[in-house]
């Protein structure tokens, strides 16, 4: 080993420390909590502080967790549709001039800070689908239980859901676009050859890049689980747990941000808070490395380059 | 018959086509919209009070007069400088080390690593560098804003940097190396230079997501709110003045909120545009 490679290697291995102690960090926190509550801190949802005795205190994130893997799946729906179209339009039917264009919006709505986004959600975004979406839809389904009621401020389940979604296309569709532009040519020549239109030789190269999809999917509900500040200034922040997605609900970030403050005054508070960091965490990181993994696998499988 | 069939093939193939570019369409429109929205209310707000925005402390929840952001820019400044200052060594190394060594468990991790670290949720950095920085120092502060920020930074830099030294031709490296330099001045006087433009896209990079980043100082830096205090005092930013004063009930902090808001925008679209004048296609 030359001393070069020793010497670097000290700024890799940071890293690896950082990310590492990251994980130490949070479960060392967190298991006051677990021991305490076990299985019943992920499935209950009482929420209970008290100062004058830590013997009542009581803590379930079922409320957050709910509201977390809800939004994450609404956003998801609604990201993969909008974004497998951009990644083909595109790719197939862009000219040079549109194409450049595009590239440079997604790459500014990548970038575009989160907190813009939750400043848009919160005061543009959230009254204008309380008006034209919440209303009309629990006006005609309110005799139905679920739509019964609805956030008066707009921010709620489904708006943070929306933000989430727009936040996430850019990200989806570098997936897709990547690995659509990765299928070999002459698989599409031979398509067209046969004499498909081009909405049949789509459909049969979409079928080609499954892996890349499910991987997108994955990767933008990860995002989602993870994502604070947008999330956070829209989804209207009670402890409310409904199968309506207008009514007002926490995620686990959002508890984080809202409950952190004043967590240090009681006993539990602040372990059952990095306990729910570590769920959100955990939940994360699967859906990351499944994504990423099988957007690496996919291309080897294929034999295409990678 | 046949005829009739291809008819509806085609128009299946129009309709499908209306539906793609519609879509397309629906999805990108939200930004303009943000951007619109974002330009009208903050240049509104930057209008009211002229310089005193960029110079003035904001004024009393309430009153009628809006005052300024001094406080957030300055301590966005100091804290995105630090971070860079920490953070763009230690990713250019990383870089460096990924490239130089592909075959090494270490560069096999961290190549893995950086990019699972640039999904991964800000607020949890947050939580971290509050009980290993902030509870051991007994106060919230820039520096450990800063510390915050440089994680968020490293695995963006480290990512764009890699791949920029990658670009670079075989043939160059071959014959680099056949000037018989030690490894180190191969790298840092010849690689580091071919790859300049690709460096400075990857450090932009990591600056403008470490300027726009809220969750992860939201623990860390503390409430500063009409002062900068120093390195290890209290300090704010613009994010977290976003953050914190879109979600009062004081008409003139919203508009203030509002105008960082436009500020942040702003930035953040001239970093995207320097980007696309040095290089072609950039990862995000």
């Amino acid at each position: 080993m030359d001393r070069f490679k020793f010497l670097t290697s000290f700024f890799p291995s940071i890293l690896i420390l950082i990310f590492s102690s990251m994980f130490i960090v949070l479960i060392y926190n967190s298991l006051p909590i677990l021991e305490r509550e076990g299985i019943r801190f992920i499935t209950d949802s009482t929420w209970r502080a008290s100062e004058s005795n830590p013997e009542e205190e009581w803590y379930g994130i079922a409320t957050a967790l709910w509201g977390t893997l809800y939004t994450a799946i609404l956003a998801t729906a609604i990201t993969l549709p909008l974004s497998l179209s951009t990644a083909i339009f595109i790719c197939e039917f862009a000219p040079r001039k549109v194409r450049e264009f595009l590239a440079i919006t997604l790459d500014m709505m990548a970038t575009l800070p989160t907190v813009v986004y939750g400043v848009w959600g919160m005061t543009i975004l959230a009254p204008t689908v309380r008006d034209h979406v919440i209303i009309p839809i629990v006006e005609a389904l309110g005799w139905t239980l679920i739509f019964s009621e609805y956030s008066p401020s707009g921010q709620c389940i489904f708006t943070a859901a929306l933000v989430l979604a727009i936040m996430n296309i850019p990200y989806a569709t570098a997936i897709l676009r990547e690995a659509y532009t990765m299928i070999p040519q002459v698989y599409r020549e031979g398509i067209i050859s046969l004499g498909a239109t081009r909405t049949e030789a789509i459909r049969i190269l979409l079928g080609m890049i499954k892996h890349a999809i499910i991987a997108a999917v994955a990767l933008s509900f990860g995002k989602a689980v993870g994502e604070t500040t947008a999330v956070t200034l829209t989804v209207g922040n009670s402890f409310k747990m409904s199968l309506s997605p207008f009514v007002a609900g926490y995620t686990v970030t959002s508890l984080l941000v809202n409950q952190f403050g004043n967590a240090y005054t009681y006993k539990y508070a602040s372990y059952a808070l990095y306990g729910a960091a570590l769920v959100m965490l955990l939940i994360n990181t699967i859906c990351i490395l499944a994504g990423l993994t099988l957007a690496s696998r996919w291309a080897k499988t294929y034999g295409f380059r990678t | 018959m046949v005829l009739e069939h291809k008819k509806a093939r085609i128009i299946k193939d129009r309709v499908f086509t209306i539906i793609i570019i519609g879509l397309t369409i629906l999805s990108i429109l939200p930004l303009f919209h943000i951007t619109i929205e974002i330009c009208i209310r903050g240049l509104q707000a930057i209008m009211q009070s002229k310089l005193d925005f960029f110079f003035g402390v904001p004024s009393p929840p309430g009153s009628s007069q809006l005052g300024g952001i001094w406080p957030a820019i300055i301590g966005s400044f100091v804290t995105v400088l630090l971070a860079s200052l920490i953070g763009i060594p230690i990713s250019l190394l990383t870089s460096i080390y990924i490239i130089e060594y592909p075959k090494s468990v270490l560069s096999k991790i961290c190549d893995k690593l950086a990019l699972m670290l640039t999904e991964f949720p800000t607020i949890i950095i947050s939580l971290f560098i509050y009980i290993v920085v902030v509870v051991p120092m007994g106060t919230p502060s820039a520096f450990a804003a800063a510390l915050s920020l440089t994680i968020i930074m490293i695995p963006y830099i480290t990512i764009q940097a890699k791949e920029a030294l990658r670009s670079i031709p075989f043939t160059y490296r071959e014959a680099a190396y056949s000037l018989g330099l030690p490894r180190s001045k191969v790298i840092f006087t010849i690689f580091l230079g071919i790859a300049r433009r690709g460096i400075l896209t990857s450090i932009l990079i990591g600056v403008a997501r470490a300027l726009g980043d809220t969750a992860s100082i939201l623990f860390t830096a503390g409430a500063a709110t009409y002062s900068f205090y120093g390195l290890f005092g209290h300090a704010g930013a613009i994010p977290l003045l976003i953050f914190k004063f879109i979600q009062t009930s004081y008409e003139n902090w919203i508009q203030l909120a509002y105008g960082a808001a436009f500020i942040l925008t702003i930035s953040t679209m001239m970093i995207i545009l320097i980007l696309r004048l040095l290089i072609k296609e950039v990862k995000l």
